[in-house]
């Protein structure tokens, strides 16, 4: 229904915080030329350098290897990594105004802070869609800063590239959904260790980043 | 399709349904006759019989923790009873489904009751459950030319015949709320009947349920729970002491029992460890002489908790187990269709006990299908018990068949409405069949979703969880919908706020138990539950303001009346300490006096101003005489107000709740955004699936589970005496389960009516029930299938042939009665 109700609107000529305008620039860009207020961003369709392959490593190592499903461990093995995904992937993928922009070190490290402060909205917005109201606290923030610092890159780029949130919410919608999904394992009677709140909901944030970050560049 | 075709199309899905239930729940294979010995055999076993008198005490609801524990037993006289070695504790395990009738059953024949007995157990007027015809012990004892007495449930009396019983003193066992006048009914024939006459009568019956009724009331930490225990340790020491003043008469044993015990909320029916440990004893002086059984050596009681948890104190034992060691005690045969074993302990007391033993084994082997004789004189003591456990489970868990051809009958044609049903959603919403419309495939993922999830039992103890996670990504998509400004993530923040906090109101399911959830914190500070009761009844009156004077007049009236009464309600059941003062004080002023007789009186009043309220005013409205721009919204809340007067008060301040959400849920309908271009079938399938959805989701948030045990009782005696009538009984317990759906089930009705015209609103009605109807019937075909595939599941018999009921629920009082008769009777007086 999204992109039909894109499709139909037409471009916006004011600056705005939102979405659409991006990608309705985006799409006409090979048309016209390119609009100096608002160059077109987007991340570069090569596969392999976009793949996280840090993601897949950190999953491996928190379902088989970690003892007993230790989520602050993954939580300070995660950060370096989704810097360095940053950095040295991400960053060079995506493209602002025809041209890929260095990455800038002081931004990205404002955006860990901005990214820590984002995991307390998270953590009402977990709440919201069904965390213990009163129990658990601390799973459940652990929880939300493992979503947040999963949407570490895309903070990054929303910052970079003059906060044109509508290309990057897919990557945000996608660790939500990943998340969503994973719940269902929770209500089975399995009674096994990897049950409990919230190492389910952790890998299906994980899982659905891993999806998101690869293929959010052809969405 | 008119209504003419669609009321077919229902009553044939009903009928499938009912059909289905029929085949599906197996009536057991019951062996008539009773057994009986060779006469020269029997006389000496009669003469010889360890045991001349028999004073059954069943406590209904005697959890096993509750007579051993240290924790929250107050049995003291029990506890010494057990360390001298006079009494004989064990934890027995009770067969499911945990209730009242099929325990009795079980407990008398011998024999493992089946699913069918639980709902006979609702509808205890049928009466197939005469067990005149069959064998128990008590049939032993009658054949024996022995007297019993029976004081306490009446339960009992739809069991066996009047005639049986020298004195009877039944009590009603429904009427839940009282729980000192119904033990006390049993207490004061003690005296008299049996102390006075005691060498008049060989067996007594006393089946208490007061304390069965607290557990319903406040659960197993109810405050009650200590001097209830006390009582009950009272008049088992009164009966001991009879028991020793008759001097040499050692041969008088006690037997204390629970039929089933409850879980944590107080509840039974299920099979969770607390339900089906019950507590069991055995007490006379005659005992003590005897080898204490080997756990009552090694503990002292009362007993520390257990390791696990699991309500498993001294030794375990099958309930069944008393048929036939009390058989065996007082020399008799064992009952035809009993599959227990004796007691081991008891051995020692018998005869001659490698005849008894050999007795029970050849019953077994010969209830197993084996018609040829055993040499057991090579096997030990050990031996056989192991023999006869094994034939015990096998006997115990094939004990159904199936009516296979009746089953396959009803599926074929459940199957068949279901594909007319989908047929017929289809075609409305789109252009073309194939053409899938959004608002029809999403009626069918949510239906498919939650059908493919009955085939895992798990998902359907915590169906709550699967709505839940519907209802959360319902409720993200109009954020996708509507353009993003503050105004409208306003509204959608305080409907998820809305959602979040309905969740929150109360435990359902089986798996996760949080103690910080509203209904506890609410029951904890109760003043603060009657302000945000009494701030709900004020926000049904406020908006009725500004429609006409009268409704404002009305309205105020019979919340009014719906107010005094639960207030009085509580004080009627003595927790006035928990009412506001200020509140009570009105009471005073209006010159109210809160006592039983004018509870059941104002009750009454209040149900009749009710259907006065709502008659007249769809017949004025039908004259004319009322405008009916309002009707809808009028009656709305009338129909609203009698669901809070069957709710109980911890849950009233949800509807505040609801009211808010439900505001939300109508702007954004109205404001549906025009490049959405729905078309209007579209739209009602929209408004019924989100009814739909709110009506399961706000369902298991009332407490409700796909258990049997999580009925509520507690509101299905609202201005009903002891004399019931049970057809009245069955519509308030149905309105009291069902209100949040109820309430859910109206949200359609402004959206779909407000602008059709007369001949159209038929047509809507039809569309209207269109996804529900689909929705039950996608569902309904899954879970049958799951039914007939898993019918061999351990769990069969505790999890799908609940949900079963359940489901036959759904349709009965959602579908047909509350989906048909007010939105028709809205209709015929809008037109």
């Amino acid at each position: 229904m999204s992109t039909k109700k894109r499709a139909r609107k037409t471009v916006k000529k004011t600056v705005s915080f939102s979405d659409d305008t991006t990608l309705t620039t985006y799409q006409n860009h090979e048309k016209k030329n390119a609009d100096h207020d608002r160059p077109p961003v987007y991340v570069r369709k090569t596969p392999l350098m976009n793949f996280p392959y840090h993601l897949v490593m950190l999953l491996y190592y928190y379902i088989f290897l970690s003892s007993d499903f230790n989520t602050v461990k993954l939580l300070s093995l995660l950060i370096p990594a989704q810097i360095s995904y940053l950095v040295l992937q991400f960053n060079k993928c995506t493209v602002y105004g025809n041209k890929i922009i260095k990455i800038n070190y002081p931004l990205a490290l404002i955006c860990l802070g901005v990214t820590f402060l984002l995991s307390f909205p998270a953590m009402l917005l977990t709440i919201l869609f069904g965390a213990p109201l009163m129990d658990l606290l601390w799973e459940t923030w652990l929880l939300s800063l493992h979503f947040a610092f999963l949407a570490y890159p895309a903070v990054y780029a929303v910052f970079n590239c003059d906060f044109k949130v509508g290309l990057w919410k897919k990557y945000f919608i996608f660790i939500v959904v990943g998340g969503w999904i994973s719940c269902i394992v929770i209500p089975l009677d399995w009674d096994r260790d990897w049950q409990n709140w919230p190492i389910p909901i952790v890998v299906g944030g994980y899982l659905g980043a891993l999806v998101g970050y690869t293929i959010g560049a052809y969405i | 399709m008119n209504l003419k075709q669609f009321t077919c199309l229902s009553c044939a899905q009903l009928f499938a349904i009912l059909l289905f239930i029929f085949a599906f729940f197996p009536r057991k294979i019951v062996l008539t006759g009773i057994s009986q010995q060779d006469p020269d055999e029997d006389r000496d076993l009669q003469h010889n019989r360890p045991f001349q008198k028999l004073v059954f005490v069943i406590i209904d609801a005697l959890r096993s923790d509750f007579l051993f524990d240290a924790q929250i037993s107050h049995f003291n006289n029990v506890h010494q009873w057990l360390n001298t070695g006079e009494a004989w504790g064990y934890t027995s395990f009770a067969n499911p489904p945990t209730v009242t009738l099929p325990r009795l059953k079980s407990i008398t024949t011998g024999s493992t009751p089946s699913f069918i007995d639980l709902l006979l157990n609702v509808a205890q007027d049928i009466d197939s459950n005469d067990l005149s015809e069959h064998d128990s012990w008590l049939q032993q004892f009658i054949q024996h030319n022995n007297t019993i007495r029976f004081m306490g449930d009446d339960t009992w009396l739809k069991l066996f015949p009047h005639e049986w019983f020298d004195f009877a003193d039944p009590t009603h066992s429904f009427f839940v709320s009282d729980f000192t006048q119904v033990d006390n009914n049993v207490t004061r024939n003690l005296q008299k009947k049996l102390f006075q006459e005691w060498a008049q009568w060989d067996v007594a019956i006393l089946h208490y349920l007061g304390l069965d009724h607290i557990g319903h009331r406040d659960g197993p930490h109810s405050k009650f729970m200590g001097t209830k225990h006390q009582e009950m340790d009272s008049i088992l020491k009164s009966i001991y002491d009879q028991v020793l003043e008759h001097e040499n008469d050692d041969d008088t044993l006690i037997c204390v029992l629970g039929d089933h015990g409850m879980n944590e909320l107080g509840n039974h029916g299920g099979s969770s460890a607390g339900e089906t440990s019950a507590g069991l004893l055995f007490l006379s002086p005659k005992l003590s002489r005897f080898a204490k059984p080997e756990p009552q050596e090694t503990h002292i009681l009362p007993i520390n908790g257990t390791p696990d948890h699991d309500f498993q104190y001294l030794e375990s034992v099958q309930q069944i187990d008393i048929v036939p060691t009390i058989a065996a005690l007082f020399g008799m045969p064992i009952p035809m269709n009993s599959v227990g074993i004796i007691i081991p302990d008891f051995l020692q007391l018998l005869p001659n006990k490698l005849a008894s033993m050999k007795e029970n084994f050849m019953h077994l082997w010969r209830l197993s299908d084996h018609h040829d004789d055993v040499a057991l004189d090579d096997f030990t003591i050990n031996d056989i018990y192991t023999k006869m456990h094994d034939i015990q489970e096998t006997l115990t868990r094939s004990a159904t068949n199936y009516n296979y051809p009746l089953l396959a009958v009803a599926f074929v044609s459940f199957l068949f409405t279901t594909i007319v049903a989908v047929y017929q959603l289809q075609r409305y919403s789109g252009p073309s069949f194939c053409h899938l419309h959004i608002s029809s495939l999403s009626v069918i993922l949510v239906s498919v979703i939650l059908g493919v999830s009955t085939f895992a039992s798990s998902f359907i103890e915590e169906e709550h969880q699967l709505w839940w996670w519907i209802v959360t990504a319902s409720s993200v998509v109009p954020l996708f919908l509507y353009p993003s400004n503050a105004f409208v993530f306003a509204r959608w923040f305080i409907m998820i706020a809305c959602v979040r906090l309905i969740k929150f109101w109360n435990n359902s399911g089986q798996k996760f138990i949080y103690s910080n959830v509203m209904s506890n914190l609410l029951n904890q500070n109760p003043f603060w539950k009657w302000y945000l009761n009494s701030s709900t009844f004020l926000a049904l009156i406020i908006p009725s303001a500004r429609s006409q004077l009268l409704h404002f007049i009305v309205t105020t009236i019979l919340v009014g009346l719906c107010f005094t009464y639960k207030i009085s309600w509580e004080i009627v059941n003595g927790n006035q300490a928990e009412i506001p003062p200020f509140m009570q004080g009105l009471l005073t002023k209006m010159d109210f006096l809160p006592t039983e007789n004018n509870l059941l009186l104002l009750a009454r009043v209040f149900f009749q101003a009710w259907s006065i309220v709502v008659i007249s005013r769809l017949a004025l409205t039908k004259l004319k005489v009322l405008d009916k721009r309002y009707l809808i919204e009028d009656m709305k809340l009338y129909i609203t107000v009698l669901l809070i007067f069957q709710t109980s008060s911890q849950n009233i301040g949800q509807f505040i709740i609801f009211q808010i959400l439900q505001s939300q849920i109508y702007y954004f309908f109205q404001h549906l955004p025009t490049s959405l271009s729905l078309t209007s079938p579209s739209e009602v399938y929209l408004s019924s699936l989100v009814s739909l959805i709110l009506q399961n989701f706000t369902f298991f948030q009332f407490g409700g589970t796909n258990s049997i045990s999580t009925i509520d009782l507690g509101n299905a005696y609202h201005g009903v005496s002891s004399d019931y009538n049970i057809y009245v009984v069955g519509i308030l317990m149905s309105v009291a389960n069902f209100a949040p759906a109820i309430y859910w089930s109206m949200l359609p009705w402004s959206i779909n009516y407000g602008s059709a015209s007369s001949q159209n609103k038929l047509q809507t009605f039809i569309m209207s029930k269109m996804p529900a109807f689909t929705y039950h019937c996608i569902f309904g075909a899954c879970l049958m299938t799951a039914c007939i595939f898993l019918r061999f599941h351990l769990f069969i018999w505790s999890v799908f042939s609940p949900k079963l009921c359940y489901f036959l629920g759904w349709n009965l009082v959602m579908g047909l009665l509350n989906g048909w008769l007010p939105e028709l009777a809205i209709l015929f007086a809008l037109d």
